[in-house]
């Protein structure tokens, strides 16, 4: 990785914590931070801020039908014991669960951090 | 979470009941769609519940991993939309949530956590709070945000960065 390639890196980080860095974009730098340990750590730094963001947001209740729908499908997958993982999902590094989407690199976005 | 690993459905009801809450908001927020946002909120969660095998603890707090699902479905919403003006919510749209009369510790603590959070947004210089609401909450991409804001990318990137450093440091040990 050239100093030059390592920069570009670094001033993308900040875009790419926020998901605003387009899907090829996100992809390369995600090649990229398993081999750089101190892109990782800003990564991680960075995390908390927009895990700050997502818990900033005024609260309001949902409706309790959504719940008896999302129990509905869940009960029933249980009683089947169906576990199906995603068709991507083993390619992903463990503890990101939502990584089997046909758009991947959002919730691929986290999985190194994880997998450290 | 032990338990909804090996598919105990009512252990994955708890989970519900405890984040499903801060889950709708998120994707309320982003989505500014009542229908929208429940669509969302039922995906993640069921995708979570389907691998929640690959879920481990001691790698992270469920919750932001939760909340990080739900956004990364929300922008996923947002981007799928015709118009990203669709529907967008703002501020005096939402019906917050009244205070419930007696907040159990953990929710007094995700109140004042919210607050903190709030608080470090609003130091922000504004030209790097738009930035992050545009990105975070608004599902634009660094590009298209230079287009609209007619700024170089380079500056965008580099205000998302400010921003962000800022909030890191006003927020201290308080979220981390």
């Amino acid at each position: 990785v050239s100093v030059r390639s390592h920069e570009d890196y670094q001033e993308n980080l900040g875009a790419y914590v926020l998901g605003a860095l387009p899907e090829l974009e996100a992809e390369v730098l995600e090649r990229h931070l398993p081999s750089c340990e101190s892109c990782r750590a800003e990564v991680a730094r960075l995390e908390v801020v927009t895990n700050a963001l997502a818990r900033s947001v005024p609260q309001v209740d949902p409706p309790p039908s959504l719940k008896a729908s999302l129990m509905r499908t869940v009960n029933e997958e249980a009683a089947l014991s169906r576990r199906p993982n995603g068709p991507s999902a083993a390619a992903c590094a463990p503890g990101w669960p939502a990584c089997s989407r046909a758009s991947p690199w959002r919730e691929h976005s986290p999985c190194w951090h994880w997998a450290l | 979470m032990a338990l909804v690993q090996r598919g105990d459905a009512r252990a994955f009801e708890a989970v519900y009941d405890r984040h499903g809450a801060a889950a709708f908001s998120l994707a309320y927020r982003i989505s500014g769609n009542r229908a929208a946002a429940e669509d969302i909120v039922q995906e993640a969660f069921l995708s979570v519940w389907r691998s929640a095998v690959r879920y481990q603890p001691e790698r992270g707090n469920l919750r932001s991993w939760l909340l990080s699902v739900v956004h990364n479905r929300a922008i996923d919403w947002l981007r799928r939309s015709v118009s990203q003006d669709r529907g967008r919510v703002d501020a005096e749209g939402i019906e917050e949530r009244k205070a419930a009369p007696e907040l159990t510790d953990a929710e007094a603590f995700r109140r004042e956590e919210a607050q903190t959070v709030r608080t470090a947004m609003e130091r922000l210089p504004a030209d790097q709070l738009r930035v992050v609401e545009l990105a975070y909450f608004g599902g634009f991409t660094h590009s298209q945000i230079a287009d609209m804001l007619g700024m170089p990318l380079g500056t965008v990137k580099g205000r998302m960065r400010l921003a962000l450093d800022k909030m890191r440091d006003g927020l201290g040990e308080a979220v981390a």
